[in-house]
């Protein structure tokens, strides 16, 4: 088990600590759920790089070895959702009124809708979700257009780094089952993002 | 398939500011010769989105709209446009001549995204056009927006 420090520093001899303050954001008082996303890059040195432009990031980062890296605290928002999908939808219990505002389809719209409601009746968000990145790619390479490429299978490090991971996250932030998803479930992205994760 | 000789200068109805790049740096204008519109209003089902496959028929970009897209636009990293941003299924794709002859394919959704990869040198730029009015596009919003901030 470990053990979060004051500063939401996860203490283990598993986890090494490179923190990138530039993708640390708001704090994040409350954590939900946690959401699993792939990188699409080949090395998680080209991952720590586009950190320090201060965009998108996640909490933790898992290398092809399976090493484990803590990227932002657990007390700060990272950028690693973007809008959310509406969860009613996929779990086939909205409203006939939430229906009909979805007929006209519009991703902000619907995100600010998701944001007045509280897990789990809408997907965790930035505000309060952990991201975990795996270090993959979307393949093949030289194809131009990155929707239609396939993300690579996870590593049997990675996977099993995934798995202590999130059960360690589950304990320590008492996060249930029911609040972890792949990237592609809760926002408009490549189907084929952490596809081959599992926990 | 759609073919026409565009004009040397084209007049299209544009959008003020000039074009950067997420670095702050002037974005060279595409000068194209010819674009030929392959798809439109199509519907890629790549993207795990609950778009309905017919609003997507609604997304009809002409040429005009393409040049004044890929002229408004700022440069996206390949990390922006695959992982950051959010995506459509509903796209519009082609190919082009630039007044150099350099020949290549192109591709916009509805999200805003975009990209030209060249046939000479197989290299591939992305976009995102923030600046773009048309009520085509879903609505202004660029990565600090997409992120609720």
């Amino acid at each position: 088990m470990f053990l979060i420090d004051m500063h939401g520093k996860a203490i283990h001899k598993k986890i090494k600590l490179k923190i990138s303050l530039p993708i640390e954001k708001r704090p994040m008082n409350k954590i939900r759920g946690i959401i699993v996303h792939q990188t699409g890059g080949a090395t998680a040195k080209s991952a720590f790089n586009s950190y320090n432009f201060g965009k998108s990031g996640a909490h933790f980062l898992i290398d092809k070895d399976g090493t484990i890296y803590q990227t932002a605290s657990l007390i700060k928002q990272t950028w690693h959702v973007g809008k959310l999908k509406p969860r009613c939808l996929a779990e086939m219990r909205c409203t006939p009124t939430e229906l009909t505002q979805l007929k006209k389809f519009t991703p902000s719209g619907t995100h600010r809708r998701e944001m007045a409601k509280n897990v789990p009746n809408r997907y965790p968000s930035n505000q309060d979700s952990i991201g975990i990145e795996i270090v993959g790619q979307a393949l093949p390479v030289n194809e131009p257009d990155h929707d239609k490429r396939t993300y690579e299978t996870l590593t049997k490090e990675q996977s099993d780094s995934l798995k202590w991971l999130i059960q360690e996250l589950r304990f320590s932030l008492k996060v249930p089952l029911t609040e972890i998803f792949r990237h592609p479930t809760v926002s408009y992205k490549n189907k084929t993002e952490a596809a081959t994760a599992s926990w | 398939m759609v073919k026409l000789i565009l004009p040397f200068f084209i007049t299209v109805a544009l959008v003020g500011c000039s074009t950067t790049n997420n670095t702050g740096q002037t974005q060279q204008p595409l000068d194209f010769k010819t674009i030929h519109i392959d798809n439109n209003g199509s519907y890629s089902g790549y993207i795990s989105s609950n778009e309905p496959v017919e609003s997507c028929r609604k997304f009809i970009l002409n040429k005009a709209e393409i040049i004044t897209y890929f002229k408004y636009s700022r440069i996206a990293t390949s990390r922006e446009y695959a992982h950051d941003l959010i995506a459509s299924n509903c796209y519009a794709s082609g190919s082009f001549t630039m007044s150099n002859g350099i020949e290549g394919t192109w591709k916009i959704d509805r999200a805003r995204r975009g990209l030209i990869n060249y046939n000479n040198n197989a290299s591939t730029k992305y976009y995102y056009c923030a600046e773009c009015k048309s009520e085509l596009f879903y609505e202004l919003c660029d990565i600090e927006c997409i992120h609720g901030q």
